[in-house]
């Protein structure tokens, strides 16, 4: 092989966001999967699954192998690629029977509140239907298939990148119409019907397959503008149309071929399938939570020594931040990966925190016998020292000085160790530590929670071991009664209380993104959220926090600010919030509105704060990280609204002046997204 | 690691061929310029370059180097050069680099091709158009939140409808 044919081998594009979709569905439908393998035998037939893997393996091979690369260069190549869109990609999708699979991967409450209703609508139920009947399908996918390859329609699609979307999505849609009919396992239609549907698709097929072969003229003259290889564009145009012509047929005519062979041999396989009910599944008596509650001390331990390394560097490395461990883990790498564990399990860094571990080492030695100060049994002072901490980011240039962030990391390991070393309890965790109470306010939208499997078990509890602790392991430092706990607000992860938990009865279990918000009832050391002004402000602190930080890293508002730092951080976090909650306060009525819908707006700032860090996280290795970033916001600032309009129970007059406020906040996000950013911290 | 670290980023940086800039012959070579987008505008513009001999066989190494040059209104004139090279390509035939364009107008775009000894040079005339706003690169994920916002309502209206029949 010559190295031209080595090269165009390797043009393999790996677009992320198609890839991300196709790992998505492919990881959705084994969940789903998996679940039904448990409930009903007849559907856990492995070679759904991998009828399924291999149909959206097609999909991938079609638009980012190769075929992808030269599509415009060879009309074999961009025949290939529809033949896999269009013909092979489908019938297998469906042959993995997805539709279950898939609903059962999703949450359930999403799919019954969610889409129940519109999969019960009669509308969406006659379309599916009325589209999916045998001759519209047909119609559709002939229509498709002839009008896409008239040179007009085909030239449009190949000197716009966005006709060339529409035009594969209309290849890929009107083929799952087309197998659809087919492959229903429901279906009461005769099987003999489709074998006519089959030939009378390949008629359709071969005589455009044989328009391209025999028609003599150059149908696309794009492909004559620039020769490749020996190749002219006129014997290009007869290959792809063999290519069309007989594998295409072959999709048409084996499965005609084995339906004929099913009716004759009179054995249809329309019966009803069977479901049989899968009872006395083994349940595994193997924890996870247990698992990693006995072993926390590994993950502490290796970020200890990672912190070590930074420190390190940061003191005696070369004070060229993209070059120093100091200026990029902490800065952009650690960042990134706290939020996307928050936001895919929960707070994994305070979990791992290697500054609790070096606080139990000093504890052996200091007493910790004193009673944290009743004053500052709130979240003032870890308010102030995040409005601070961010202030410090810009005024002091943090992120470019790795000998400042080695001190800041050692200073913070001297107060965890000293606080706890005199306090009881995990007094530095819950008061005072700022970067735990982000966890904390982020962990609202972690999908996962701490908590008791059954209540029963915990009324008939009378040691309380989970908050008292036994002979074996302390109970919860922070003061968190599981059975009264609710949400993650002050919960480090730390799993002392399932080790402690003489039942077994306290995991790690599924939860509704962010519904805790709603819960306006007791919390366990926390009371009722609208009645604590201080968790309030220091929700409102990350929230607006988040397009304070980001916008200081813009062209325009770096201009602005250059020598007001101190002005923008304080007015963006405290004075601007306090008077755009004070407004919508007044206009919304109601007891607690305030700090009922002002919390609201926090799944918009974790947003910004995520998009954030996938910018400084991903954008080096990402080529285009801007419809991420756009999208982590749309899904902030469309679950705000929704919480505000649950909180308001459909009020508009209540929800919004709250929902006009989350837009403002959105677009002032989008504007933040699309100005220059500094890339901080990279080459 | 520092090179697997560069090439990850090439291989996933930049996608090339597209609309065809100019075909030409450069001496010993026949070039083909393409812009990955159908019109060039100001900012960052993926060029990418096909390098044949007359047989239509493709030259693999070859050094590109791109010249863009514009007449200031102050009559001097602004050049940027840059390497096209396989690794910033996505269909690896081709020598791809991307070009930030930072000015509007007509444009002077040289291709200077090097393989084996023998040299090659091709010009041609580009038009940079302005850049579009943001929002009208990115408006499908923008539309997304209206989009779901009515699908809510029309969700909300329904279970109104079919309370019933959804329990």
């Amino acid at each position: 092989m010559d190295n031209a044919a080595t090269a165009a081998f390797a043009s393999w594009s790996f677009d992320w966001s198609a890839v991300s979709i196709l790992l998505a569905a492919l990881l959705l439908y084994i969940r789903g999967w998996l679940r039904g393998r448990t409930l009903i035998r007849d559907q856990s037939d492995p070679s759904r699954l991998l009828a399924f893997t291999a149909g959206l393996f097609i999909i991938f091979l079609a638009i980012e192998s190769p075929l992808d690369a030269f599509d415009s260069l060879f009309l074999s190549a961009h025949m290939t690629q529809h033949l896999l869109l269009m013909m092979l990609a489908p019938p297998l999708l469906l042959l993995g029977r997805p539709f279950l699979p898939l609903l059962r991967g999703l949450p359930k409450s999403f799919v019954k509140e969610g889409l129940g209703p519109f999969l019960a609508w009669p509308v969406f139920k006659n379309t599916g239907a009325f589209l999916t009947a045998p001759p519209v399908a047909w119609l559709i996918f002939a229509f498709m298939t002839v009008a896409w390859h008239l040179p007009f329609c085909y030239e449009l699609a190949l000197k716009s990148s966005a006709w060339h979307s529409v035009q594969h999505a209309c290849f890929f849609w009107s083929g799952i119409l087309f197998w659809w009919p087919i492959l229903d396992e429901h279906s009461k239609r005769p099987s003999w019907i489709f074998i006519p549907y089959l030939l009378l698709a390949d008629m359709v097929n071969t005589g455009l397959s044989a328009y391209f072969v025999f028609s003599g003229k150059l149908l696309y003259p794009t492909y004559d503008l620039v020769r490749v290889s020996n190749l002219k564009a006129g014997d290009d145009q007869i290959l792809a149309g063999l290519i069309m012509w007989v594998p295409g047929s072959l999709i048409y005519l084996v499965p005609a071929f084995l339906l004929a062979m099913r009716v004759f041999a009179g054995s249809r396989a329309e019966q009803a399938p069977s479901f049989e009910r899968v009872r006395n599944r083994p349940t595994s008596k193997f924890s996870w939570t247990s698992f990693v509650a006995r072993h926390r001390r590994w993950p502490q331990v290796a970020l200890l020594l990672v912190a070590i390394a930074v420190m390190a560097d940061g003191w005696f490395g070369k004070q060229v931040t993209p070059m120093n461990l100091a200026g990029t883990l902490p800065w952009i790498y650690w960042r990134g990966l706290s939020l996307l564990a928050l936001l895919t399990v929960g707070n994994l860094f305070c979990m791992a925190c290697p500054f609790i571990l070096v606080r139990d080492l000093g504890r052996r030695i200091l007493p910790a016998k004193l009673k944290w100060p009743r004053a500052l049994r709130n979240k003032w002072l870890a308010s102030a020292l995040f409005v601070t901490y961010l202030w410090a980011y810009e005024a002091l240039n943090l992120w470019n000085s790795p000998w400042l962030t080695a001190w800041l990391i050692a200073g913070y390991f001297l107060t965890a160790l000293l606080i706890d070393g005199l306090f009881k309890g995990a007094s530095f965790c819950k008061y005072v530590c700022p970067i735990g109470q982000f966890h904390f306010v982020v962990s609202m939208v972690s999908p996962r929670e701490i908590a008791v499997k059954s209540q029963s078990v915990c009324q008939t509890c009378k040691t309380f071991d989970c908050i008292k602790g036994n002979s074996q392991t302390r109970g919860c430092e922070l003061d968190l009664f599981q059975p009264k706990k609710l949400g993650n607000l002050d919960c480090t992860f730390c799993l002392d209380c399932v080790k402690a938990c003489p039942q077994d009865n306290v995991s790690l279990i599924n939860i509704a993104p962010a519904k805790t918000f709603l819960a306006d009832t007791y919390r366990s050391s926390i009371g009722r959220l609208t009645k604590r002004t201080d968790w309030l402000v220091m929700i409102l602190i990350v929230t607006f926090g988040a397009f304070v930080n980001s916008a200081a890293m813009t062209d325009p508002v770096m201009m602005l600010i250059l020598h007001r730092k101190a002005i923008f951080i304080i007015g963006g976090t405290i004075l601007v919030p306090a008077l755009l909650i004070g407004i919508c306060g007044m206009l919304s009525p109601g007891k607690d509105a305030v700090t009922k819908f002002a919390i609201l707006l926090a799944p918009l700032g974790i947003a910004m704060w995520a998009a954030h860090a996938a910018y400084h996280a991903l954008a080096a290795f990402v080529p285009d990280i801007m419809p991420l970033e756009i999208l982590l916001l749309d899904a902030g600032v469309l679950l705000s609204i929704y919480l505000i309009w649950t909180a308001a129970q459909g009020k508009i007059r209540l929800a919004a002046p709250w929902a006009t406020l989350a837009l403002g906040l959105y677009a002032a996000g989008l504007w933040i997204l699309f100005q220059p950013m500094q890339m901080r911290g990279m080459m | 690691m520092k090179k697997l670290f560069v090439f990850a980023i090439a291989v996933l940086a930049w996608a090339d061929g597209g609309t065809v800039l100019f075909h030409k012959p450069a001496g010993d070579f026949d070039i083909t310029v393409f812009s990955k987008s159908e019109a060039v505008r100001a900012g960052v513009n993926d060029i990418s370059v096909l390098v044949q001999r007359g047989d239509h066989s493709t030259v693999m190494d070859a050094t590109v180097l791109l010249h863009l040059e514009q007449k200031q209104t102050s009559g001097d004139i602004l050049r940027l050069t840059a390497i096209a090279t396989h690794a910033k390509a996505t269909n690896k035939t081709l020598y791809a680099v991307p070009f930030n364009i930072p000015a509007t107008g007509a444009w002077r775009l040289e291709a200077d091709i090097t393989s084996q000894g023998k040299t090659g040079s091709a010009t041609g005339e580009i038009s940079v158009l302005p850049p579009l706003p943001p929002v009208a690169n990115y408006w499908p994920y923008v539309a997304m939140v209206p989009a779901l916002g009515v699908a809510f309502l029309i969700n909300r209206k329904l279970r109104q409808r079919y309370r019933p029949r959804l329990k």
